[in-house]
């Protein structure tokens, strides 16, 4: 019974956790300008961040070693510092963009100015990171993410024409918009769903948490369960827009545009989950990305990390957190919109993502630190398909960033 | 190619793949450093290598910004900027080195100690476990 | 074993930076205005609609309409900037940017007191609306 209620408690928050900043301000944008035609990305995105995070996610319990660490062992001192700036410069991004909409959120509630609640998330983002316990941070904002699911049941209150919203789904370009805008877009809701800070903080998550090979078939349930219902959840956002915002030619550029087909919907009770779904979804990304910061680099270096150390056998690794934080917060206070952020952070985690999977990819299949438990051939057959399209994500996403104007 | 046996009993190693990168931890399971590079007994330099001389011997583990620093971007940084480990302090070499000390015993934590005692510690709750 | 060599990732996204701030304005600019105020403008009469609905709260109204006149501000600014051969088009644009935005200030004005907006303020953010969503689409 324990067992039922813990793997239960796994796949919740993973459904929950899945969604960020960067999957609510991508989906509605793409729902409502391309309708759902760009759907099938996020079902792409979605058996690759499972390949993805179940590779890490079982070097990490198999090994009991964390990305960093491996990256740097296997590609060596170079090419490991390479990949360690890039990386944590667009987690930092990333950080900063959801830290924004956290004060988004808080905006759209109240109606104060979000540049006030830009230091107060921060500090909430520190508090929790400095004093709550891992286990207990990851369950109650993923449960407390579980909210979204008010999109879902928006699509049902909506009454859509379920006939011409399956139709929908077949892949056009629709008439507004051109090719090279489609594909934007499409590599930009791939980098959405597959954003590299989950592998990092999956991995260190794992050993923070003691996996062992006992736990393998638990994380695999979590992943293969809960990210898919995260991705159903991913295009509801988009239904919702495309069943509201599309016909009325409204392009999303603000938070407060993507919860109105829900307000629509269900009035303000649906409004009530929403935002609660929203600020427990970017908070717990927040709290991700911030300790994904602190992994990437002391795992690099060499420093004692971890939340299950008391900070003062840590204090490298708070020390780097804490400055990012500082850092994404007079970032934010220069008013730069974090919406504009999010979407630029959606592109790099895109480009970004063949530093951190061809590692992972090649570690995964290294006996040295897997022992029997070396990829399959199936996994290593998707895995080398994902590799290709990551590739041509990666490469496609400048040229197509520069033709199209960022999207416009 | 590999060299004749040292006279003296060792392990024979390679530096590249068991040593350089590899995690230190003390005896306590805790990370120390990352080994940014290792120094061993001399090799004359500008001199051919004789094919029938012993391998050199590790002496020290090697690390901090400016050993990192010159590893990535070549040079040699002066002996006095070298952060050591003592060979001796080194107990296994699996998929990380573990040492037989603990880690506020070695000079290259120093970093760590330094963080520790003038900003984290100094922070409410900095020295207590979490909640 | 694998390669060594260290991957030259951080020239890429750094050049896509500064190339997008140079050139990210692509496409017929009175086009491209007329759309971005014709979409917040539009934002404006949905959240109004839903506030009289009583579906929606007051503060995320607020904070839809302060949107939505950024956009419209950023809609005018990038109109009135951008050179274009068509003059007299730009002049029509412009007056219809700018008649949206009063009305939008208009509403905005009645959220703060009486907060609700009146069915004439309703009417004018409906009327300028239409405008530029005809203007966009001729």
């Amino acid at each position: 019974m324990k067992r039922l209620f813990a793997v239960a408690l796994g796949i919740l928050t993973a459904i929950g956790g899945f969604v960020d900043i960067g999957d609510l301000v991508t989906n509605a944008v793409v729902g409502s300008r391309f309708g759902l035609g760009l759907a099938w990305v996020t079902v792409l995105g979605v058996v690759g961040i499972c390949l993805y995070a179940n590779m890490s996610g079982r070097v990490a319990a198999v090994s009991g070693r964390a990305t960093f660490e491996i990256i740097r062992e296997r590609l060596g001192a170079r090419a490991g510092m390479a990949n360690l700036a890039a990386s944590f410069l667009i987690n930092l991004m990333t950080m900063t963009a959801e830290i924004g909409g956290v004060a988004l959120v808080f905006q759209l509630v109240t109606g104060i100015d979000p540049l006030l609640w830009v230091p107060l998330a921060a500090f909430g983002v520190w508090i929790v990171v400095w004093r709550a316990k891992f286990s207990a941070l990851e369950n109650a904002t993923g449960l407390l993410g579980l909210s979204l699911i008010v999109f879902a049941v928006a699509v049902f209150l909506l009454q859509p024409d379920w006939g011409h919203l399956g139709m929908q789904l077949i892949p056009r370009i629709p008439e507004s918009e051109s090719g090279s805008t489609y594909w934007y877009y499409a590599i930009a809701l791939f980098g959405a769903a597959m954003t590299p800070y989950e592998v990092f903080f999956f991995s260190s998550g794992g050993i923070e948490e003691g996996w062992t090979v006992k736990d393998l078939g638990q994380t695999r349930a979590n992943v293969l369960v809960g990210f898919p219902l995260g991705g159903i959840l991913s295009i509801a956002i988009a239904a919702c827009a495309t069943l509201v915002l599309l016909p009325q030619a409204i392009d999303v550029t603000s938070l407060s545009q993507v919860v109105l087909p829900v307000v629509q919907a269900g009035g303000t009770i649906a409004f009530g989950f929403v935002v609660v779904g929203i600020a427990a979804a970017t908070f717990g990304a927040a709290l991700e990305t911030t300790l994904s910061s602190g992994y990437t680099l002391a795992q690099y270096f060499g420093w004692s990390w971890g939340k299950f150390r008391r900070p003062a056998r840590a204090a490298r690794f708070h020390l780097i957190m804490l400055i990012g934080l500082v850092i994404a917060v007079l970032v934010l206070l220069t008013g730069v919109d974090p919406i504009a952020v999010t979407e630029f952070s959606v592109v790099f985690s895109a480009i970004a993502l063949p530093l951190t999977y061809i590692p992972i990819l090649i570690v995964a299949n290294d006996r040295q630190y897997m022992g029997r438990h070396v990829n399959g051939k199936l996994v290593n057959a998707l895995g080398l398909v994902f590799l290709v399209v990551i590739v041509a994500a990666s490469v496609a996403a400048i040229p197509l960033m520069i033709i199209t104007g960022a999207g416009q | 190619m590999i060299p004749r046996p040292h006279p003296e009993p060792g392990r024979l190693v390679d530096a590249e793949f068991q040593v350089l990168d590899r995690q230190v931890l003390d005896r306590n399971g805790e990370p120390v450093v990352t080994v940014d590079d290792v120094e061993i007994t001399d090799i004359p330099r500008g001199v051919e290598l004789d094919p029938d001389a012993d391998a050199p011997v590790i002496e020290n583990l090697l690390s901090g910004s400016a050993v990192l620093g010159t590893r990535l971007f070549g040079g040699r940084p002066p002996e006095s900027r070298w952060q050591r480990i003592r060979w001796s302090h080194v107990t296994e070499i699996g998929t990380a080195v573990e040492l037989n000390t603990t880690a506020d015993r070695l000079d290259a934590s120093w970093t760590e100690r330094w963080v520790r005692n003038h900003l984290i510690g100094r922070i409410p709750g900095g020295r207590h476990a979490p909640d | 074993m694998p390669s060594r060599r260290a991957l030259p990732i951080l020239a890429g996204p750094a050049l896509a930076g500064l190339l997008c701030l140079a050139g990210c304005a692509t496409g017929d600019p009175v086009d491209s205005s007329l759309k971005q105020a014709a979409a917040a403008q539009s934002s404006i009469v949905l959240a109004v609609d839903l506030l009289g609905e009583g579906k929606a709260t007051l503060p995320a109204t607020r904070t839809t309409v302060d949107d939505a006149l950024r956009e419209l501000a950023s809609a005018e600014q990038s109109l009135g900037e951008s050179p274009t051969g068509r003059r007299i088009d730009q002049i029509a644009a412009l007056d219809d940017i700018r008649d949206a935005t009063d009305a939008a200030l208009a509403a905005r004005r009645e959220l703060d007191d009486p907060g609700t907006v009146s069915r004439h303020a309703a009417a004018d953010l409906d009327d300028t609306a239409s405008e530029l969503r005809k203007a966009a689409t001729s």
